[in-house]
């Protein structure tokens, strides 16, 4: 029988994003806070817990429960990716770092979550991975054309925002 | 003030959260492979799952974990009762499951029960299974090894219940029945 992936999986992934998230901002110290690799530590050190309290209650917590607040976890993580990204591009006008960001770390991220969350929904006969297939090719679709869009025409987010000035 | 110094240095906090990054994400992945190990153990244990059938209320079909009882197995005096569809049993895994059948314990009149037959059906395709005595000549009958269940079939158990002559009309028998997923 083939291995299947548990829900913790998430958390895992969710605890390696923070680290990352940590190690690139404190390498981009002069844009952030000081503090904030620091709080992407501490928020990785609470995945970590999130496991020890997994695997205690591993026999109580129903799979659909622990898919859930796993789930949320990794979430949680990829909405700070995506923020640091909004950030980038929008108070710190930083476009090339913004779409730098997008390429190698918003894009690669999300698409690696949701390979497993589609694959765990698959393999655990679970009843939501057609939605979340949908809703995957969707984000990845709108994703792609912003990107496409954006790289084409480079002026073309500078020409939108004078355009709302304009008004 | 030395340490704010030191903090400062972009390379030493960089260092430093190298380090830190590094224990986190190897105790975390530690703590995944040894859930992974006890999780997969106990997902396998489960992959079988007992489920009630149409005729669970007047079977008294009751579940607990790998366990179905069949409480109120009753049937008339020198006759047959036949419970088409007391207790299902589904493959709710990632693949086809190897399992034994085994019969626990055969409880309440025996003395006057005839015989106890278990025949399998799946409820996918209708197809016969498998032939279990369960009660028989005064007897417990023998486990059924090497169960061949497809991924996501769920197999109907259809009971059939033979009384002796003696039997009043209280009598009742309580079955249980077990999986076992072999390691």
């Amino acid at each position: 029988m083939a291995p299947t992936i548990l829900p913790e999986f998430f958390v895992l992934l969710g605890t390696d994003l923070f680290l990352l998230l940590s190690l690139l901002t404190c390498l981009l110290e002069d844009r952030f806070p000081k503090a904030l690799p620091y709080v992407f530590q501490v928020a990785a050190v609470i995945g970590f817990g999130h496991l020890m309290i997994s695997k205690e209650f591993l026999a109580i917590f129903g799979e659909y429960m622990r898919f859930w607040y796993c789930f949320f976890y990794l979430l949680v993580a990829l909405i700070n990716i995506v923020a640091i990204n909004v950030r980038f591009a929008t108070s710190q006008k930083a476009w090339i770092l913004a779409k730098a960001w997008a390429g190698t770390v918003t894009f690669p991220t999300i698409m690696i979550s949701v390979f497993f969350v589609s694959n765990y929904g698959y393999v655990s006969s679970a009843e939501f991975p057609l939605l979340l297939l949908q809703v995957g090719l969707v984000i990845a679709a709108v994703m792609i054309g912003v990107s496409a869009a954006i790289f084409l025409s480079p002026d073309i987010l500078p020409k939108l925002r004078r355009g709302k000035e304009v008004k | 003030m030395e340490l704010k110094k030191i903090l400062s240095n972009r390379s030493t906090k960089f260092l430093t959260l190298l380090l830190t990054s590094m224990l986190i994400a190897t105790a975390s992945a530690a703590m995944y492979n040894y859930m992974f190990m006890n999780g997969t153990i106990g997902v396998e244990g489960m992959t079988l799952e007992w489920q009630l059938g149409a005729d669970n209320a007047t079977a008294g079909t009751q579940i607990a974990g790998v366990t179905a009882s069949l409480t109120t197995l009753k049937g008339p005096p020198n006759g047959t009762r036949v419970y088409t569809d007391p207790v299902r049993l589904k493959n709710k895994g990632s693949g086809a499951v190897i399992f034994d059948l085994l019969i626990d314990t055969v409880s309440g009149n025996t003395v006057n029960m005839s015989s106890i037959i278990v025949r399998l059906y799946s409820l996918n395709t209708t197809a016969y299974i498998e032939n279990v005595t369960v009660w028989s000549g005064g007897a417990k009958g023998s486990d059924h090894p090497n169960l061949n269940i497809p991924l996501n079939h769920i197999w109907r158990f259809e009971w059939e219940i033979k009384w002796k002559s003696t039997a009043v009309i209280s009598d009742s028998v309580i079955v249980n029945l077990k999986v076992r997923v072999p390691a």
